[in-house]
């Protein structure tokens, strides 16, 4: 039989231990629990350096070159598609470039010459190309922006197709 | 066969116990003093565990590494770094960059031991990061926490390493981390007053050694462990200033000064002459420059997140403060060690009001954060209440849940992944190509494989090479050493730099040069158009070389002509009758009519004043704006010097077309198609709420260029 000091004394020894334990347990296990159920680093979560154009490569038959295209917009800002053309089959040498917003097409434009020069012979022949158009009456919303070659006599040939989110 | 020994009866048992009884309680003793060392330094062998365990991760990987992608940017100046220590060329000495010797050393050491290529780089550059990382991290904790029991120490590691601390290989901790050390250490050994000489000697020569190492290692982290002593020292006079205290801190000031001196004189001797203070003078200029130079803006949504931790941090300040102001518990020693972590966390927000982008946000953010948990878990006081231990705790993990989450490389599905692919690989998977080391995606590896053959074939191993405007993984792939006392371009900002890398190029005159043309080859530097970045080092190149090899569309192989160089000619002619000047919110409009058609380069020779505030921020974005004949319009970035006459440099048409001025006909130099200028200004955009307005641009000249060959 222990008296009732003793028992007091146990369990003040006992509760001495449980505090001790505490914060370390606390620690620990919370630093577990997040290693194991712990979202994104916070480093991944700041903001990043996002650029409101993205540079799209154009690599297939019958073009290849690369496409500057805006991924957002406000109502009625002016927007800008750059692109160029290397190399191109003769029917693509005098072609017409349009951008369209879904279904509507925005604005289009001629191709203009430029050549980089080589050391090794000849030099690369490039088209450059740049459509300017302003966001009017274009509610808010995602829209698929399509840029499309139109060979003279030849079939239109859909060159990218991006997205642009418009925002307020 | 094995006898089992039944213990023996017959002995008598008083005769045992004398032999066994001392042997057994020596055990005990001893196990137990083992067991209480290791407890009481667990974050040390903690520290060891984690070092371990880096280094067998990622050493396990046999090479050819995966990489698929070079990083052309960053990688080239830490490749570049590789080859010139491997011929005992060094920063500090031989070369400016915004790192030291120390940091070439580090980064250098395991791939020359191993074998130099891409492979053995890629290989160590984590574990050589970590293993700075780690030991600085508990150094920091054991400084900081040393009043508190081991767990807790070893808790701040952990949460550190795993949660918070950035990591990245561009921007390696060690630059930010070892200034936070050296601010530990700068706490605890400040001297209390009355200090005898001795005392105060050996805390001034660590002192002084702290902050001349970290000059060693950057000029950033020189610049920080400076300013942290200056902090230390600053919150102790506050709270500490009658006359026998001043008396200690003069003294213990001056035998700092004295024993840096002395460093200073050491490194001097190093690095050329006892009296030559080239190293000290370039370490300035690197971070001067910086600023203005080498900029990058808050992009809008960060601004929010970092005012949020600016707010969360302050508030923990703040709330220390509140609990302690009136409990007579906390020491003058206490206070003072808060409002130093206070003041060092402050000027730690300064890489980011210079660089506020996502990754150099963290950096700057971190030793702010590793001293706000520091505070909380008991940095100024003695044993903390277990009640305050554990509300510390929980707090930390309340705002570690919301804030933040592990690194991915202590992520228990990682750590368990079958990893065989990579660590016994026999050849490059399909679709990748192997290459020093490396495996490496089509067109990586055929811009490494053409400009490395031919550079083989066309150069000795003495020989250096040219590069313009960063890219020295392909000197790095060739085993050639590239050309120039600045080892990137981009960093010569300023009279100083540009001289010293001008003339270091005069001098070495590389037979041989690549030009990667933007934007096909090469990217803007923090959005500035290489050209108008550098014109000078552009210039060079352009009169001394001409295209020889083209090894992709826009990357140029170019070979030294010295007659082209004494054929070359530039003239400039001024078009602005008179000086121009507006306020800095102003946008100056400049005679475009009389800039005419014949012409290739404009230079606006421009004084833009701020007021002295810029250098506690950041000065404005500077932006030419261009009409041309068809209605297109082209804003271009520029920059200038702040209070200090600069010329601005721009090429008004397509970047790509620059690289034909170095064909070998001049004819060929404006073969594109150059729409007639209508309209110029220049202006300036405060592009975040850190860029601070000019308060006067001047413009006083502004002149076309033009090239030929006489």
């Amino acid at each position: 039989m222990t008296s009732g000091i003793e028992t007091a004394a146990g369990h003040g020894r006992n509760s001495k231990l449980h505090q001790l334990w505490l914060a370390p347990l606390l620690a620990f296990a919370g630093l577990a629990i997040l290693l194991f159920f712990g979202h994104e680093n916070w480093v991944y979560t700041l903001p990043a350096y996002e650029p409101d154009v993205q540079m799209l490569i154009v690599n297939g038959n019958p073009l290849h070159g690369q496409i500057q295209v805006p991924v957002a917009a406000k109502p009625g800002a002016h927007l800008k598609v750059t692109g160029w053309f290397g190399e191109l089959a003769p029917a693509f040498q005098s072609q017409k470039i349009v951008v369209y917003l879904d279904d509507r097409p925005m604005a289009e434009t001629n191709l203009a010459e430029s050549t980089l020069l080589g050391a090794n012979g000849g030099g690369t022949h490039i088209k450059n190309w740049q459509v300017d158009f302003f966001m009017k009456d274009i509610p808010l919303g995602v829209y698929t922006l399509t840029v499309q070659s139109v060979p003279e006599g030849h079939d239109p040939v859909i060159v990218s197709q991006s997205v642009l989110s418009v925002t307020p | 066969m094995t006898v089992k020994q039944k213990p023996d009866e017959t002995q008598p048992q008083a005769s045992v116990e004398p032999a066994s009884a001392p042997r057994q309680l020596f055990s005990l003793n001893y196990a137990r003093r083992l067991a209480q060392i290791l407890l009481a330094h667990a974050d040390f062998f903690v520290m060891l565990l984690l070092m371990a365990f880096v280094a067998h991760y990622y050493l396990v990987q046999k090479l050819p590494l995966f990489v698929r992608e070079i990083e052309f940017f960053d990688n080239s100046w830490e490749l570049d770094l590789i080859t010139k220590a491997h011929r005992g060329i060094w920063l500090g000495r031989d070369l400016i960059f915004t790192r030291g010797p120390l940091f070439q050393w580090l980064l250098c050491w395991a791939p020359l031991r191993h074998g130099m290529s891409l492979g053995s780089f890629y290989l160590y550059v984590w574990v050589t990061h970590y293993w700075t990382t780690i030991p600085v991290l508990y150094g920091t904790g054991a400084l900081l926490l040393n009043r508190q029991p081991s767990w807790v120490r070893v808790f701040y590691l952990l949460l550190l390493l795993i949660f918070w601390v950035p990591t990245h290989w561009i921007i390696f901790n060690i630059k930010v981390l070892f200034p936070l050390c050296s601010f530990a250490v700068f706490l605890r050994t400040f001297p209390d007053p009355g200090k005898s000489f001795s005392s105060l000697s050996w805390r001034a020569a660590t002192a002084a050694s702290l902050i001349a190492t970290a000059f060693l290692l950057s000029d950033d982290s020189g610049h920080y462990s400076a300013a942290a002593f200056a902090a230390v020292l600053a919150a102790f006079l506050f709270y500490e200033h009658s006359f026998f205290a001043l008396r200690t801190a003069a003294k213990y000031v001056t035998l700092t000064g004295a024993f840096l001196a002395v460093w200073v004189l050491a490194v001097n001797w190093a690095t050329g002459r006892l009296t030559d203070f080239h190293f000290w003078r370039a370490a300035y200029e690197v971070a001067a420059q910086y600023r203005w130079a080498q900029n990058m803006r808050m992009q809008p949504p960060m601004t929010p997140v970092f005012w949020l931790a600016v707010g969360l941090n302050l508030l923990i300040f703040v709330g220390h403060w509140f609990v302690y102001r009136k409990k007579p518990g906390l020491s003058v020693r206490a206070r003072a060690s808060r409002l130093a972590m206070l003041g060092f966390a402050l000027i730690g927000v300064q890489l980011i009001l210079v660089c506020a982008e996502q990754l150099h946000v963290a950096t700057g953010l971190f030793p702010w954060i590793a001293l706000s948990c520091a505070l909380l878990l008991g940095a100024t006081e003695d044993r903390l209440s277990v009640l305050r231990l554990t509300v510390s705790v929980a707090l930390i993990l309340v705002l570690t849940a919301g804030f933040s989450g592990p690194n991915h490389l202590f992520i228990p599905r990682n750590v368990l992944q079958d990893r065989s692919a990579i660590t016994n690989p026999h050849s490059c998977p399909l679709g990748l190509h192997e290459i020093d080391g490396v495996c490496l995606k089509t067109n990586n590896f055929i811009q490494l494989q053409t400009v490395r053959d031919f550079l083989v074939q066309h150069t000795s191993d003495s020989d250096s090479i040219g590069i313009f405007p960063y890219q020295s993984v392909y000197a790095f792939v060739a085993r050639r050493n590239v050309a120039g006392e600045l080892v990137q371009h981009y960093i010569s900002a300023g009279d100083y730099l540009n001289r010293r890398q001008m003339e270091s190029l005069e001098q070495a005159r590389p037979p041989w040069a690549i030009y990667a043309a933007e934007p096909w080859q090469s990217d803007p530097c923090n959005g500035l158009a290489n050209f108008t970045r550098t014109p000078y080092i552009w210039l060079y190149w352009q009169r001394w070389y001409r295209d020889d090899f083209d090894a992709l569309p826009g990357l140029l192989v170019l070979r030294r002509d010295e007659e082209r160089g004494k054929r070359w000619q530039m003239i400039s002619t001024s078009v602005l009758p008179h000086a121009v000047q507006g306020t800095g919110n102003e946008e100056l409009v400049l005679p475009a009519d009389s800039l005419g058609d014949d012409l290739d380069f404009i230079k606006i020779d421009v004084s833009v004043e701020y007021p002295f505030w810029w250098k506690l921020l950041r000065p404005s974005s500077l932006v030419v704006k261009m009409r041309f004949a068809g209605g297109e319009e082209k804003a271009v970035n520029v920059i200038a010097q702040p209070n200090h006459p600069y010329e601005i440099w721009i090429y008004p048409w397509e970047q790509a077309q620059l690289a034909n001025y170095f064909s070998a006909s001049p004819k060929q130099w404006r073969s594109a198609v150059r729409p007639r200028i209508q309209s110029l200004s220049l202006l300036s955009q405060p592009r975040d709420w850190i860029a601070v307005q000019p308060s006067r641009i001047k413009i006083q000249d502004v002149q076309t260029v033009k090239l030929s060959e006489q």
